[in-house]
C-alpha cells in the first residue's frame, strides 16, 4: 500500500514536472511566418484564458447546480470584495484576503 | 550613500508574498482534506512537495480515497495539468536573451498557474539578466507557503475544522478570490474578447464535462480565440506579450 502510493506520488510529480520543463526548450522561430504570428497571439492570449478558465471552474461550486442562494451571495460577496480592495490598494495579497473575508462573513451571516 | 537594490532574487522572493499569502489558506485546505481523507501525513506533504499543482492534488487527493486504479489516477492529475505544456513557451520568450543561463529545470519546477500569471505580467518590466534569478525567488516563496501550508493544514487542520465549520468553507473561498484578483491584475493589458470567451466556454461545458476538461478546453478556446487577431493588444509589456526586451513596462518604467 505504501509502495503504491509513492508510486503514485512520484509519477505524478515527473509527468507534472516534464509538462513544466520540455516546453521551455522550444523556441519559436525569428523569422515570424503567419503561423508563427497566428501562434504569438495564442500565446499572448493564453496566460489570461487561463486564469478567466481556472476562475469560472473555482466559482462553479458555488454558483452551479444546487449550491444554494447562500453560497452564490457569498461568492458574489467575495468577488466584489475583490474588486473594491483591488480599487483601494491595488495587487493581489489585500484583495485576495479582503475578498474571503467578505465571502466568509455572508457564510456566518446565513449559517 | 546610494541605497543597494536586493539582489533579483530577493525581489523575486518579495514579489511571491502576494501568491503565498493566498496559498497559504489554500494548502491549509488541502493539508486537512487529506488528512480527512485518511491520507497518510507523509503522503500529503510529499505530494505538495513534489507534484506542487493545487487543483490536481485535490483530484489526487479524492482518487486515492476512492481507490481508483494507479492508471485513471495518474492519467487524471496529468491530464489536469497540461495546461502546464503552453506556459513555457510563452514564458521562455519574455525571459529573453540573458547572458547566462539558469538550468532551465531550475526554471520549470515551480511554474503554477500562480507564478505564470504573476510572471507573465511582471518579467518584461525587469532587466533581461536579472529575469531568472527573479523567477527563481518568485517560484522559491509561492513553493515554500505551499509547504508550509500543507504542514500547517495536516498538523493542526482537524482542530480549526471541529471549532468552526464556517472557517473551513471560508479558507475554500482563497482560490477563485486569488483568481479574481489575477484576473484584475492583468485585464487592462489582454485580449478581452478571448478572455471571456475563455470563461464562457468552460461555464457552457461545466455542467456536462469534469471540471479540469471544461478549464482545459476553456483555455484553449481563448487562445484560439486570441490566435484569430481580432482582438488585438496594444504594444505594451504586459501580461501575454512575448518579445518585448527593453526592460520597460507599458508606461515606460523600469
Amino acid at each position: 500500500m505504501t509502495e503504491r502510493l509513492l508510486w503514485i506520488i512520484v509519477a505524478c510529480g515527473i509527468g507534472t514536472f516534464l509538462m513544466r520543463l520540455l516546453p521551455l526548450y522550444w523556441r519559436p522561430s525569428p523569422v515570424p511566418s503567419p503561423a508563427a504570428r497566428a501562434l504569438r497571439r495564442m500565446l499572448e492570449a493564453l496566460g489570461p484564458a487561463a486564469i478567466a478558465a481556472l476562475l469560472v471552474v473555482s466559482l462553479w461550486p458555488y454558483v452551479g447546480r444546487g449550491s444554494g442562494t447562500l453560497g452564490a451571495a457569498g461568492a458574489l460577496a467575495g468577488l466584489a470584495g475583490v474588486a473594491l480592495a483591488r480599487g483601494w490598494w491595488g495587487g493581489l495579497a489585500l484583495p485576495t484576503l479582503f475578498g474571503v473575508v467578505c465571502h466568509g462573513l455572508v457564510r456566518w451571516a446565513g449559517a | 550613500m546610494a541605497a543597494r537594490r536586493p539582489a533579483p532574487f530577493l525581489r523575486g522572493l518579495g514579489a511571491s508574498s502576494s501568491i503565498a499569502i493566498g496559498y497559504l489558506p489554500i494548502a491549509f485546505s488541502f493539508g486537512l482534506t487529506a488528512v480527512q481523507a485518511q491520507v497518510p501525513a507523509w503522503a500529503t506533504v510529499l505530494i505538495s512537495a513534489v507534484v506542487f499543482a493545487g487543483g490536481s492534488q485535490f483530484v489526487l487527493i479524492a482518487l486515492l480515497s476512492s481507490a481508483a486504479p494507479v492508471l485513471g489516477t495518474v492519467g487524471a492529475v496529468w491530464l489536469m495539468n497540461v495546461r502546464h505544456l503552453f506556459y513555457g513557451p510563452a514564458l521562455a520568450s519574455r525571459l529573453g536573451a540573458p547572458a547566462w543561463r539558469l538550468p532551465r529545470p531550475l526554471l520549470a519546477f515551480g511554474l503554477t498557474d500562480e507564478v505564470f500569471a504573476a510572471a507573465a505580467g511582471r518579467l518584461q518590466g525587469l532587466p533581461v539578466d536579472e529575469r531568472q534569478a527573479w523567477l527563481v525567488g518568485l517560484q522559491a516563496g509561492a513553493y515554500a507557503a505551499w509547504v508550509a501550508g500543507t504542514l500547517l493544514g495536516v498538523r493542526f487542520g482537524e482542530q480549526l475544522a471541529a471549532v468552526s465549520p464556517v472557517l473551513r468553507e471560508t479558507l475554500d473561498f482563497v482560490l477563485p478570490a486569488l483568481f479574481f484578483a489575477l484576473l484584475l491584475e492583468v485585464v487592462r493589458q489582454t485580449p478581452k474578447q478571448a478572455t471571456a470567451a475563455a470563461a464562457a466556454v468552460a461555464a457552457v461545458l461545466l455542467p456536462w464535462w469534469p471540471a479540469h476538461a471544461a478549464m482545459l478546453a476553456g483555455m484553449l478556446g481563448g487562445a484560439v480565440w486570441g490566435a484569430r487577431g481580432g482582438d488585438r493588444v496594444p504594444a505594451s509589456g504586459a501580461a501575454g506579450v512575448p518579445g518585448r526586451d527593453d526592460g520597460l513596462d507599458d508606461r515606460g518604467r523600469r
